[in-house]
Parts: structure tokens; sequence; C-alpha cells
């Protein structure tokens, strides 16, 4: 798969190959299986509203726990259902299918937004770390030691408990874990560039710290930061189900998947479409997204192969 | 070796007070645990009890200064008695914690006995089906959300097929049975994770300029593989071991909630729930210095492994 990518077709082959051929080889080369998820889950957060089948919040108790649509049975048992529920319903009667559909908009939302939030720290920190060194450096990196040894769950469990879970709450908790990727390689790599030419000339020609760091550095971790941050979206999709699951997510009944999993938990025996179905978009999607990453590391930038 | 190791230590010790003081302020930070006292039908509480009750927990003074109390007498190993239900925090502690190391301690070593023979494997056997396995594996262990994982085993193994016990522990010492699944569960990521980087690790070194020599010289494969190469390639697996040690951490809480384990895991979600943060402070503090023992211990072997890293 990986390897793959670096073998090249000749130009002149390309032509006799049959396309059978040549899709096979474009399948390989490329990890369109993994975007094709990927994509799905954008659209599917993207037009949320128009594409659930069913309100995701509405509670029908005729149809409390309906089975997925391929059990006729059921539903010949329970004539007072209106339609049927594409992957059955919950405990309360919720469409579970539309209840994903929407929990793929919070989790893009609240995931982006930590995201977003961990890379900025975590790039200026590793930026400055890398570029002042001294006592700077010391700081951050010995502040980054102490964070990586906090347990984040208990720390995630904690302020769940004492201050209450909201939205907010939960994008600042997975920006707290996402930072500190950022900071080790950002620094490593920082560390090299600086001793490059072009740097000690733009120095020599008058041009500030932090004009070098933002003009002449920035630019040229951007492609490490990318691929980090790629990698680590599986990790926080993977985090926030965690906490949905433990009750400390983002509270009910705003549907995430691990909201889900943690609400179909009780009715395993009797509905296992509650939960099953929602890990099941998580395991897809983190897995999608981390052959994903994997794929740009390999092209962007191989010496990242340690990382993950 | 010494400056090496004196440096780890100092960033041990701060890492144990930072750690501990963000736990602690958060959960001594909201004035809830006072509520906890106000028990038996406790609404008609004075404000004098209140203020006895403050003092008695040091609820008046500031953040900072409990707890630096608190933490000179964790040096003494006294962690003070919980709120719930005033028992001592470290005997609370003591009693859970055999099964949560022996749900850790099997899942790391099923971890590596997974994750480090099959990464050799996929390296020295590139582009064969173990490789795709390995790899394929890889990216499932690392990809599946491990909670949901233990829902569904229970629903095969326990609920349909009958064959496991779906909770708890078990009788006596060590109850294999009871332990299959939550082991499973914990270590799938942690042996994925290790299988990623030590297959990587593999390829480097078996593409190294030395490799080629030897085997130019014509040493035997076997010989390569285990005494040339892996002992080269196991530097990179025992850097992630920390941070997949983190992952044990977090894994345990979610696991033991899971399977309805009585270990430090399910303490923790209890006491936390309960806002109970003399407990909430122990168990922080025991988990932080597991994990800087831990990180330690793979500095030196570290240091055992790689000669170069003692001389810095």
């Amino acid at each position: 798969m990986a390897e793959a990518a670096t073998v090249k077709a000749p130009a002149q082959a390309a032509a006799r190959t049959p396309p059978l051929v040549i899709a096979f080889r474009i399948v390989r080369r490329y990890p369109l299986l993994p975007i094709a998820v990927i994509v799905l889950m954008f659209v599917a957060g993207a037009f949320a509203p128009l594409l659930a089948p069913r309100d995701h919040l509405e509670q029908q108790l005729p149809a409390r726990g309906a089975a997925p649509v391929w059990n006729p049975e059921w539903y010949a048992e329970h004539p007072r259902v209106e339609g049927r529920y594409i992957l059955g319903a919950d405990q309360v009667g919720r469409d579970v299918l539309s209840r994903m559909i929407f929990g793929a908009r919070i989790s893009i939302m609240v995931v982006g937004v930590a995201l977003c939030t961990g890379t900025i720290v975590g790039t200026t920190l590793g930026l400055l770390a890398g570029y002042f060194g001294g006592i700077v450096d010391e700081i951050i990196m010995r502040f980054w030691d102490m964070w990586a040894a906090t347990p984040f769950l208990l720390i995630a469990l904690v302020i769940g408990v004492v201050i209450g879970n909201s939205i907010p709450i939960v994008m600042g908790l997975l920006a707290m874990v996402s930072w500190s990727a950022f900071v080790r390689n950002v620094r490593a790599e920082v560390l090299t560039l600086k001793e490059r030419e072009y740097v000690s000339s733009a120095r020599i020609a008058g041009a500030s710290s932090s004009r070098i760091i933002v003009r002449h550095l920035l630019p040229n971790v951007l492609n490490t930061i990318v691929v980090i941050a790629t990698l680590r979206v599986g990790g926080l999709i993977l985090a926030e189900a965690s906490l949905g699951f433990l009750g400390v997510g983002i509270p009910k009944p705003t549907p995430t998947w691990g909201n889900m999993i943690n609400d179909g938990r009780a009715y395993l025996n009797t509905a296992w479409w509650i939960s099953f179905f929602p890990g099941l978009a998580i395991f897809m999607v983190v897995m999608s997204m981390n052959f994903f990453g994997d794929w740009l590391r390999d092209r962007w930038d191989p010496r990242l192969r340690q990382v993950g | 070796m010494r400056t090496f190791l004196t440096r780890r230590l100092i960033s041990s010790i701060l890492s144990l007070a930072g750690a501990t003081f963000i736990v602690f302020a958060i959960s001594v930070g909201a004035d809830d645990p006072l509520l906890l006292y106000a028990k038996p039908g406790g609404y008609g509480v004075a404000p004098e009890q209140i203020q006895a009750l403050k003092e008695k927990l040091g609820l008046d003074k500031p953040v900072v200064v409990q707890w630096a109390l608190w933490l000179g007498r964790a040096t003494k190993g006294d962690l003070g008695r919980s709120i719930f239900d005033e028992r001592p925090v470290s005997k609370k502690i003591g009693e859970r914690i055999g099964v949560t190391l022996k749900l850790g301690i099997s899942a790391w070593i099923f971890a590596t006995l997974i994750g480090v023979p099959i990464g050799v494997l996929a390296a020295v056997r590139r582009g064969s089906i173990w490789d795709y396995v390995g790899r394929f594996f890889a990216l499932f262990g690392q990809a599946i959300p491990n909670f949901w994982l233990g829902i569904v085993l229970v629903l095969i193994f326990a609920v349909r097929l009958d064959w496991l016990p779906s909770s708890t522990v078990g009788e006596g010492f060590y109850s294999p049975r009871h332990y299959v699944l939550p082991v499973f569960v914990l270590s799938i990521s942690t042996a994925a994770g290790y299988l990623r980087i030590t297959r990587s690790a593999m390829l480097d070194v078996l593409d190294s300029e030395f490799v080629k020599l030897a085997r130019s010289k014509g040493v035997g494969q076997t010989l390569i593989v285990w005494k040339h190469a892996f002992r080269n390639a196991l530097i990179p697996p025992l850097t992630v071991s920390a941070v997949l040690l983190t992952g044990f951490i977090t894994g345990s809480v979610v696991t033991e909630t899971v399977f309805a384990m009585p270990g430090i895991g399910s303490l923790a979600v209890n006491s936390v729930q309960n806002n109970d943060f003399p407990l909430v402070a122990g168990i922080t503090l025991m988990f932080v210095s597991l994990w800087v023992v831990m990180n330690f211990l793979v500095d030196l072997a570290y240091a055992y492994v790689d000669p170069r890293i003692r001389l810095t």
C-alpha cells in the first residue's frame, strides 16, 4: 500500500495496460476507500438535517427498541410503529441512523475546534522552544513532561463532575490532549532548521526573531504539522467517545457516537444495534483517518515514521 | 550517566508535583465536598458547623497551601481519609490495586508477546501475507474504541455464546476465565502500537550498512535478525513504552467500567462522582507515581540497550 505508492509505471506501458489494471493501480496507490469514508462523514455532518431520515431527538414510544429494517418480523409484531427504522431505534424510540448522522456533525465540530486550538498552541510552543533554546526551552519542555504525566481521563472526570459538562468544556479538554504531540516534533525540526544558512543570512540581514520564526521557520514545519494533525484526529475522536461513554462528555440528549454507545449498554441483550452501529462508525472513521495520515506521512514526511 | 539520571529525577518530581496540583486544584476548587458531609438528612447544617468542617478539612486555607500540606503528609505515607466513608485513602487504594496491577501486567505481557514478534516477522518478510496481516492488525487495534470492543465481546462471548463470564474478577488470586476479555480489550491498542513501531524500526535497521556488511560476510539470517537487527530495533519500542503506559492508565478506567472490575479505575470513577477529593488526589498521585516510575525504568533500560545514552 504505502510502498506501492513509490512504484511508478512507465508512461508508454500505461497505454497498453487494460483499464481494469489501471483502476487497480489507482486503488493501490491512493487510499480511496479511507478518503471515501472521511468524505462521507463530512457530507453527513454538513447536510445532517437534509440527510437524516427522521428527527434525531423526537421520541416515538411505540418504536422503543425497534429493530433494523432487515427484521420484518419485528415490524409485523408491532403494527403501531410508523414506517421503518433503517438501523433500528433506541430505548426511547429515536432513530439510530439519524442520531448517527447528527453525531458526525458534533464530532467534526468538537474535534475540529480542539485540533485547531491544539495545533496552534503546540506549534507555537514548539517553535519558541526550538528557536530560543536555553531557559525558554527548559520551561516549555519541563511543562511538557509534567503534562505528559497527568492522567487526562482523571482530569476530564473531575472537571466533568465539579464544573459540569458542555460542548465548550469537551472542546477544551480535547485541546488539552492534542497540543502535546506537536511540541516535540516541531521543536526537533526547528533545532536543525535554525542552523541552516538561510536562517543565519536572514539574521545578518537584520530580520527580527519573530520574522524569522513566522516567515522562515513556520513554512518549513508546515508539512510536519499537517501530518501530525491528521494522525491525531483518530485519537481525538476516540477520546471524545470515551468521555461520552463515561458520562462526562457532551451532555445528553445531544447525539454523539460515544453517548449512543453509552445509551445502548444496558440494552445489549435486547437491542444490540443501539451501541453497535455508532461504535462501528467510530471504528471506520478512525481507521480511515489513521490510514490516510500514514499515507500522507509517507508521501510528505517519511522522517516522522516514529510518530503515533 | 549520572547527570542524565539526575535530570530525569528532577523532572519526575516536577511531574508529580504539577500533575497532583492540577487535579487537587480542580477538585477542591468547587466548594462541593462539604455537601457530602451534610449527611444524614443533612440540609439543616448550621453555618458554624460548616465553618468547623472547613477547618477540619483545611478548606479554609488557600488551595496552594492545602496542596502543599497534603503533599507533605503524602510523603510520609498519609493520604488522608476518604470523605465518603471516612476510611484511610491508602487503605482504599490498597484494596483495589491488586486487580488493576494484575490486569495491567497481563495486558502488557500480552501486548508485548503479540506486538513485538509479529512486528519483527512483518519486517523480515516484508510484503508477505504476515506483513499484510500485521499491518491490518496495527490499523485495526489503534482504531477500535476499546470500550465498544469490550461491549461487543461481552455480547458475543458472555451473552450469546455463554463461554465466558461478563464481569467481576472471580474467585481466588487470578481467575483466567474472568481476565481473558478485559486483558484482550486493554492490550489491543498497545499491541498494535508495539507492532507498528517494531516493524518500522526493524525495517530501518535491516536496511542499514552494518546489516548489509553482515550479510555479505555470510552471517546467517537468524543471527542477523536477532543479534544484529533486533537489539538495535529495540530502542523505538522502548521509547513508546512510556506513551503506551499512559494509554493503560486511561484504558484501565474504561475497561474496569465495562467489565465491572473492582480496581483503581472504577474506584476513580466512583470517587470523582462522589467528589471525594482526598481519594481523587490520592488516586492521581498513585497513577502519576506509577507513570513516573515506569518512565524511569524505561530510561534505565534505554541506557542499557543503547550505550550512547550513557555518555550524554
